[in-house]
């Protein structure tokens, strides 16, 4: 599929009926209850004990890819795919809803790749040519050829569309962080990494407004390079927090297959309630780091998305157990180690249903307890 | 003497290649038809860099999804695991884990080669213009999760050379390609804890096989002392090169450049693999000068880590400017 294709896919038509939830729902955020809780705030939005999410991506129904490949090769009009992609934001969020998901996404429906989707919305890039990850995948790795400028909202539309089909309060909103995008791309222009890391922060830190402007509760910033350059975790650490400047909501810092001892070590420094880590992956090695956390969260990662075999919900239940000897019940979110879209799509169903039964297993225990519900904090 | 061009390690996999193995992996195209696909590649590539006037170059390397597969498959006691980063780059490979004493019963990686060799004979391209590439062994023990007690890092190395990279010069040389490249990237990343063993190995290398021409190739940064490492061992035996990575090096090393140079051949890597961004000429040359007058022998120019870091359109690019830049910094040591 060639690159820069869904640039073209701005207007999400959405109509009167769908963002009837969001409407309601927009009135409840009118009416937060903001209450401080150390350097966090209660976002007034009452969830289940340990909430169930996802951290962005989950596989392309095969009618979707079809569709993209037909509209690649102009068999089916740009208002056909539109359609489909809608439709597929119905299905994969009826299905994490189904599965027993708190706070479901869009599952990225739209996106191709995390950080081509943002490159081919920010002027200033181009794309030369696809570039190899590993074995034989590619992504479209740009390349940052004049200064960098916010065209439009990025994301605010895909945000809109995913509130008016999610029958959940809240619903999270992914945005890949300045780090990782100035780290996974050719920089020709600025005179430093550093520079075009905080050029790019701005603009994050725009769209993040926006979508805050719109009525998201939740956005998680996705930062898979933060610890890839050691020498450079204080000023990335500095450029990531510039996008939480001004901000009210919840928001999330995303970092995986990473060094977590070393991301630790900046925990207190990074302006974000939530860390979304991927443990599963790791067997639980380093989970001593929770105990760093402060007054922040943890979204525990708790299924490997990069192994088809499913875990039992009782391997969930005490990864959760052992989490929850380092942080409070409250302060633990759910979540899957990363994105789902690399597995097929049943096994990505499955491991969302077993974590979701594993989570219901604690919540019994901590419902002996009189531990039953969370609040959204920002 | 004039300074020559040389291209290194794996060449970007063209996307029409890439789509031609996912079909074969889906069993959507035949084993024949694939490789008359990977044919056509090689053939493209080596026309490419015959005609670019390139001294010497790798096979593109097409056939490899990272500088560790597919040899690794072919190791006994080694196994294929999950996805590692590899160094600080948005790139991973198949990381090899050593669960016992290795062995390799057949040079899998020369017998692959056979096939370019005959293209680019073909083409009227003789194979002492083509080299084998290789992991060297510090590199990939360093990448290696060693599981075994039979082994610690550097017993490994030493077995890995011993079994894995003889067997494929061996190979090598029967079909008469002597340019062996050892991809060291370990050795700018590492630090120096391992060299005086690096060293030997490499030294037992070159001695054992003197008809081959052992290349250390050294990448994402610059190790002082590795450089004077491979300078004493190439000064000892004219059979080791090393190519060392100038453009991620510190500016005062251009300084100490020229009494670095050992006898054996010297590979200077000025064009950047990790950056779009294109090379100028102004930049480069006054460094450059500085070196040439103190080197008599082999000289090559050429570009840091492998190119496929580069989408291939910006590949192709860098190595037109290489040139560029050889036959402007000869029309002026010849005016000179």
């Amino acid at each position: 599929m060639g690159t820069g294709s869904w640039a073209m896919f701005g207007s999400l038509n959405i109509n009167i009926q769908e963002i009837n939830t969001y409407i309601i729902f927009k009135i409840s955020f009118v009416m937060w209850i903001t209450r401080r809780w150390g350097d966090t705030r209660e976002l007034g939005v009452e969830l289940p004990i340990l909430p169930t999410t996802v951290i962005g991506s989950y596989p392309r129904p095969r009618w979707l890819r079809h569709m993209i490949r037909l509209w690649s090769m102009g068999r089916v009009d740009d208002k056909a795919l539109d359609e489909a992609f809608r439709d597929s934001v119905r299905v994969v969020v009826r299905e994490q809803e189904e599965a027993g998901i708190d706070i479901p996404s869009d599952g990225e429906m739209w996106r191709d790749e995390m950080v081509e989707y943002f490159a081919e919305r920010i002027d200033g890039f181009r794309f030369y040519g696809p570039v190899r990850v590993w074995g034989n995948n590619y992504f479209n790795k740009p390349a940052v050829v004049s200064k960098l400028s916010y065209r439009e909202p990025i994301v605010v539309k895909e945000y809109m569309f995913l509130r008016s089909v999610s029958n959940r309060a809240v619903v999270k909103v992914t945005i890949t962080g300045p780090y990782t995008i100035a780290d996974w791309s050719f920089n020709e222009y600025y005179g430093s990494k550093e520079e075009l890391t905080f050029e790019l922060a701005k603009i994050i830190n725009r769209e993040i407004i926006e979508l805050e402007k719109a009525g998201a509760l939740f956005v998680q910033v996705d930062e898979p390079a933060l610890t890839t350059h050691p020498e450079e975790m204080d000023w990335a650490v500095d450029a990531i927090n510039q996008v939480t400047k001004g901000v009210g909501i919840k928001l999330g810092l995303h970092v995986c297959y990473s060094d977590y001892n070393l991301l630790s070590r900046y925990f207190d420094k990074l302006s974000f309630s939530q860390f979304a880590l991927e443990f599963a992956n790791r067997g639980y090695r380093d989970l001593g780091v929770l105990s760093k956390l402060g007054d922040r969260e943890i979204g525990l990662g708790v299924v490997d998305v990069h192994n088809r075999s499913i875990e039992d919900p009782q391997h969930v239940s005490k990864a959760i157990e052992k989490a929850m000897t380092y942080v409070e019940p409250e302060k633990i979110y759910v979540n899957p180690d990363c994105g789902l879209k690399l597995l097929p799509r049943e096994i990505a169903r499955k491991k969302l249903e077993v974590m979701v039964s594993g989570t219901k297993i604690v919540r019994k225990e901590l419902l002996s307890k009189g531990i039953e519900r969370t609040i959204l904090r920002g | 003497m004039p300074v020559m061009i040389m291209q290194h390690g794996i060449y970007p996999r063209p996307r029409g290649l890439a789509r031609a193995i996912s079909r074969f992996s889906s069993g959507k195209m035949s084993q024949e038809d694939l490789e008359r696909v990977y044919e056509r590649y090689t053939e493209r590539f080596f026309k490419l860099l015959k005609g670019l006037g390139y001294d010497r170059f790798s096979d593109g390397m097409f056939r490899w999804d990272d500088i560790f597969n597919p040899l690794i498959s072919g190791i006994g006691g080694v196994v294929v695991d999950g996805l590692r980063r590899f160094y600080d780059n948005n790139y991973f490979f198949r990381q090899p884990i050593v669960r016992g004493r290795i062995s390799y019963d057949e040079p899998k990686i020369s017998r692959m080669l056979v096939k370019s060799l005959s293209i680019a004979r073909n083409l009227g391209i003789e194979p002492n213009r083509v080299s084998l590439s290789l992991a060297g062994p510090y590199t990939m023990a360093t990448n290696a999760l060693i599981e075994t007690s039979d082994y610690n890092l550097e017993s490994f190395m030493r077995d890995y050379a011993e079994k894995v990279i003889y067997s494929e010069i061996e190979g090598s040389l029967k079909e008469g390609v002597v340019n062996i490249d050892l991809h060291e990237p370990s050795i700018a990343v590492m630090g120096n804890a391992k060299l005086n063993t690096v060293r030997e190995i490499y030294e037992e290398i070159a001695r054992n096989f003197p008809k081959a021409r052992i290349w250390a190739i050294m990448y994402f940064g610059y190790n002082r002392e590795g450089v004077r490492m491979f300078r004493e061992a190439s000064t000892r035996l004219g059979n080791i090169g090393y190519v060392v990575d100038m453009v991620e090096a510190p500016e005062s090393a251009w300084n100490e450049l020229g009494e670095l140079l050992g006898s054996g051949g010297i590979g200077i890597a000025i064009i950047n693999s990790r950056t779009t961004k294109m090379e100028r000429y102004r930049d480069i040359a006054p460094k450059l000068f500085k070196v040439l007058g103190r080197y008599e022998s082999d000289l090559y120019l050429t570009h840091n880590a492998s190119l496929e870091f580069l989408p291939e359109k910006i590949a192709v690019r860098k190595l037109r400017l290489l040139r560029r830049f050889a036959i402007k910094i000869n029309r002026k040591v010849q005016k000179s």
